[in-house]
């Protein structure tokens, strides 16, 4: 089931039973305007504030962040599938460990 | 806790003069919920849609046997439904009387209990269980709408329980 949603910071706040301003407390940020805007999409949060959020949700970066990962997860195998094609013969450890490498990223 | 039968992104929505309460679901769990005025219905759909782009619009459907809503709602209702189809999105109409009949056969007559009821089944939703109108001449809380929204979808898709589903 594809996410509609790129992430679901609103969501997984709400079951924290966390408010806006709690989170932005927790997540050290000055005014909880700026949680909202994280909520309605209008910006996206930096790395450091991702991670505080799977801190304070206790939900992994990519269960928060659901649709931007399928999107991102989708990018990599196409590169990945392209990659695979273009590569010649596994006949040295260091390629056949490439070439598995690469085949776990498409399945 | 439960899931809607339906997997799709699904967007109940029930117009108030406060703005459009509205529930969101995806993959049969409860993501979203709220009221959204952004001055006009349409604006406020944009507004909503935004927020949750669903593949599905529950909508009340204003011309069904036993719709009590006055003429003004009703072109509300129909621009919506509308501002929806231009997106390409499906518009699923329920008869509100039909949803109001399902919760009777439930033993459930009054709006109060069935926003329990749909809190019990999505406990996100408890804290935002709308206080009882004690009085016949008091307003009533803007969160019933919410979870006459929810009502809505919930008629037309159905719920199986989450651990049945898991």
């Amino acid at each position: 089931m594809p996410h509609k949603l790129i992430h679901y910071l609103r969501n997984a706040r709400r079951e924290t039973g966390f408010s806006q301003a709690d989170m932005a407390a927790l997540l050290g940020a000055p005014w909880k305007s700026k949680v909202s805007r994280y909520e309605r999409r209008v910006a996206l949060p930096p790395l450091q504030t991702a991670l505080a959020y799977q801190v304070v949700t206790d939900k992994p970066v990519a269960q928060l962040f659901a649709g931007m990962y399928d999107t991102v997860a989708e990018g990599v195998r196409g590169r990945a599938r392209d990659l695979l094609s273009r590569s010649g013969e596994a006949n040295t450890a260091l390629r056949a460990r490439r070439k598995r490498s690469l085949e776990r990223i498409l399945q | 806790m439960k899931n809607l039968n339906d997997k799709r992104a699904i967007l109940g929505i029930d117009p108030t003069k406060r703005g459009l309460a509205f529930v969101y679901f995806e993959g049969g769990r409860l993501i979203d919920w709220g009221i959204r005025h952004a001055g006009g219905e349409t604006a406020d759909f944009d507004a909503v849609f935004r927020l949750c782009p669903a593949d599905v619009v529950v909508l009340e459907d204003p011309d069904a046997e036993g719709s009590e809503r006055r003429p003004s709602m009703r072109t509300v209702l129909s621009r919506l439904a509308r501002a929806a189809e231009r997106r390409g999105i499906v518009v699923v109409k329920v008869s509100r009387y039909a949803v109001r009949r399902g919760w009777i056969e439930r033993g459930i007559t009054r709006k109060h209990s069935a926003a329990k009821m749909i809190a019990e089944d999505f406990p996100a939703l408890e804290a935002f269980l709308p206080r009882p109108r004690i009085k016949a001449y008091m307003d009533e809380d803007a969160r019933v709408q919410i979870f006459d929204a929810a009502s809505l979808v919930l008629h037309a898709f159905g719920t199986t329980d989450d651990s049945l589903a898991a």
